[in-house]
């Protein structure tokens, strides 16, 4: 996100949006790798697949992962990242500044070392470690009376974006179908779909499965720890979607992703497996420009901004010039990136076969 | 057969037809997560569930705009997707019950904000994971208040048929996605909010709590049960 909030409002000529906005407002572009590019509205995503097609969307509910701590008498926003265990999850630290300031512009938080306690509202993080490379980059347990997500879920505020007026309330940052809280920022490409845009896509024979995928933060306002973003993430795919998935690859049909969480599991399940399978997993896959796709035909996103690693995963789908010219269309229209913001269809080539 | 779901979430446990139902969902091995706003009066309650039960109770009001999302993220960290919701927790409005013309409006829109619109946000935030599934199921509570005209009944009454006619809708609205939602009329039951609206009631022609929670679990366990149905407890059941 740092491409976008250097220049607030206006990055790869693409404005972001303000106010918290309903998902059927989105916009849709929808980028084939050949012939020309198509637009309309994200409740018209239906008439651009096909019946039997599979959307898979992430059912992660978005944990409030900001947390307002004291360091003794110093301020500390704790963000976290991923969960380790029931009671330890990574985090990174942010100092003076809130989040009406860009990330990259928030001033350093003061150094931690193990044993340091961040004191939040009926709980505490305790430092167990920091990062060699990044001082800012933690471990930290929870200390609380309460079980750790009770607590969590009590102190805790959605991440804000520096981009937007509103302040997010939790229930901004939830998609329609999350459910277990696995994601620290909100599943933005699922947050797209609305009850009404579920029925149009099932009135059109679309078939929508889930998985829960651990989604982390995309951006720390620091470009040597953006750097090793995205860290490796959880995932599960419950029995249900696997085989729906394998049904659609056996009929000839798409596997469409709800975004670089459900692309990152999927793959991510076939480079252990050897093909999407029922199960947890961890994901390390990262997609690039040049990185074959094996599970997934095309994906429903946000619109991205050239630097972000959301558009390098882009770039695994389709060739540069294409991007670029969906970026100028975006860019012509006025279109919006990012969260709240609208939305793009992308198709890689020729459908997979095994 | 046993077609109870695993995880449910019941509002209003800290006393009454939310406590009993906490307690039998948990002794029928349903795990469940349970609200009210009296810290000691839900540690009393998870305190008549078996201790090795999965059952977890926490302060919370149902009528904080913050509430849903919070309880169901909780359900589902602590035993998985919420399957079952049961909106109970309800305020009778002003006691003595008031005629109308002597009831606030203030007392109307509380009302309506905890038995209407908090239920509405908890079966939203809960219909998620269901949506994703395609299975889960929304019980409330209602009352013959909803339905008759009863003096001084105004307010509950015009509150709880908010919350019927919502299920109305909502029953039409996931019949094809698998969801249903399913409404209990428990009757007239030794409560406190009973007592605290007939304070003059014969106590032993009430229905205990007890008895009335457990037929409603076992309303709930058959598999025959179709979306839009209405239980009466103590009557028949009306189908949809």
């Amino acid at each position: 996100m740092s491409a976008a909030e250097a220049g607030i409002g206006r990055a790869g000529g693409l404005g972001s949006q303000r106010r918290v906005r309903g998902p059927d407002a989105s916009k849709l572009l929808v980028v084939r790798p050949e012939g020309p590019l198509a637009t309309g509205r994200i409740l018209d995503l239906g008439a651009f697949l096909s019946r039997g097609d599979v959307l898979v969307v992430n059912d992660a509910a978005t944990w409030p992962s900001s947390f307002e701590t004291a360091l003794d008498r110093t301020r500390v926003e704790v963000r976290l990242a991923a969960r380790r265990g029931t009671d330890t999850f990574r985090a990174v630290l942010f100092g003076d500044g809130d989040h009406h300031v860009p990330t990259e512009r928030r001033g350093p938080p003061p150094e931690v070392t193990p044993g340091a306690r961040l004191v939040a509202r009926g709980l505490t993080f305790v430092v167990e470690a920091v990062d060699a490379a990044s001082p800012r980059l933690v471990e930290l347990r929870v200390e609380s009376a309460r079980p750790t997500a009770e607590a969590l879920l009590l102190a805790g505020r959605p991440v804000q974006y520096a981009h937007m007026d509103d302040e997010l309330a939790l229930w901004d940052v939830q998609t329609l179908f999350a459910s277990r809280p696995w994601s620290f920022e909100m599943p933005s490409a699922t947050r797209l779909l609305s009850a009404r845009g579920l029925a149009a896509l099932r009135g059109r024979g679309v078939v929508v499965v889930p998985l829960t995928h651990g989604a982390g933060l995309t951006s720390t306002g620091d470009a040597a720890l953006d750097a090793r973003l995205p860290f490796d993430e959880p995932y599960d795919i419950p029995e249900a979607t696997a085989e729906a998935v394998r049904a659609a690859r056996a009929a000839g049909r798409r596997v469409v992703a709800a975004g670089t969480s459900v692309v990152r599991a999927l793959e991510g399940s076939f480079a252990a497996n050897g093909s999407v399978v029922a199960g947890g997993g961890t994901t390390s896959w990262l997609g690039a420009a040049g990185v074959p796709l094996h599970a997934v035909d095309a994906m429903l996103t946000g619109l991205h901004v050239p630097g972000e690693s959301h558009f390098e995963l882009l770039r695994a789908f389709l060739p540069q010039a294409r991007l670029d010219a969906a970026t100028a269309l975006a860019a012509r229209e006025g279109w919006v990136a990012h969260e709240f913001g609208d939305a793009m269809l992308v198709f890689r080539g020729p459908l997979l076969t095994f | 057969m046993n077609h109870l779901p695993q995880t449910a979430l019941v509002t209003g446990v800290s006393r009454g037809l939310g406590r009993a139902l906490f307690v039998e969902l948990a002794r029928r091995g349903v795990a469940v997560l349970g609200t009210g706003r009296d810290g000691a009066a839900l540690a009393e309650t998870r305190a008549l569930a078996p201790a090795s039960a999965k059952a977890h109770v926490v302060v919370a009001d149902v009528a904080d705009k913050t509430t849903p999302h919070r309880l169901a993220a909780l359900a589902a960290d602590l035993f998985g997707p919420v399957d079952l919701v049961v909106n109970n927790a309800a305020t009778l409005g002003p006691v003595p019950l008031p005629p109308l013309a002597d009831a606030a409006c203030e007392d109307l829109e509380a009302a309506l904000l905890v038995n209407a619109i908090a239920p509405f946000r908890i079966a939203k935030a809960a219909l998620g994971g269901m949506l994703a599934r395609g299975r889960g199921t929304l019980v409330h509570v209602t009352s013959d208040a909803a339905v008759s005209a009863y003096p001084g009944w105004g307010v509950y009454g015009a509150s709880k048929a908010a919350l019927d006619q919502l299920a109305r809708v909502w029953t039409e609205e996931l019949r094809d996605v698998g969801v249903r939602v399913l409404a209990v009329d428990p009757g007239e039951m030794d409560t406190k909010m009973h007592a605290e609206a007939v304070p003059d009631a014969d106590r032993a022609t009430l229905a205990q709590p007890d008895d009335v929670a457990r037929r409603i679990v076992d309303w709930l366990a058959r598999g025959d049960v179709a979306t839009g149905s209405r239980l009466v407890v103590g009557g028949a059941e009306v189908p949809s």
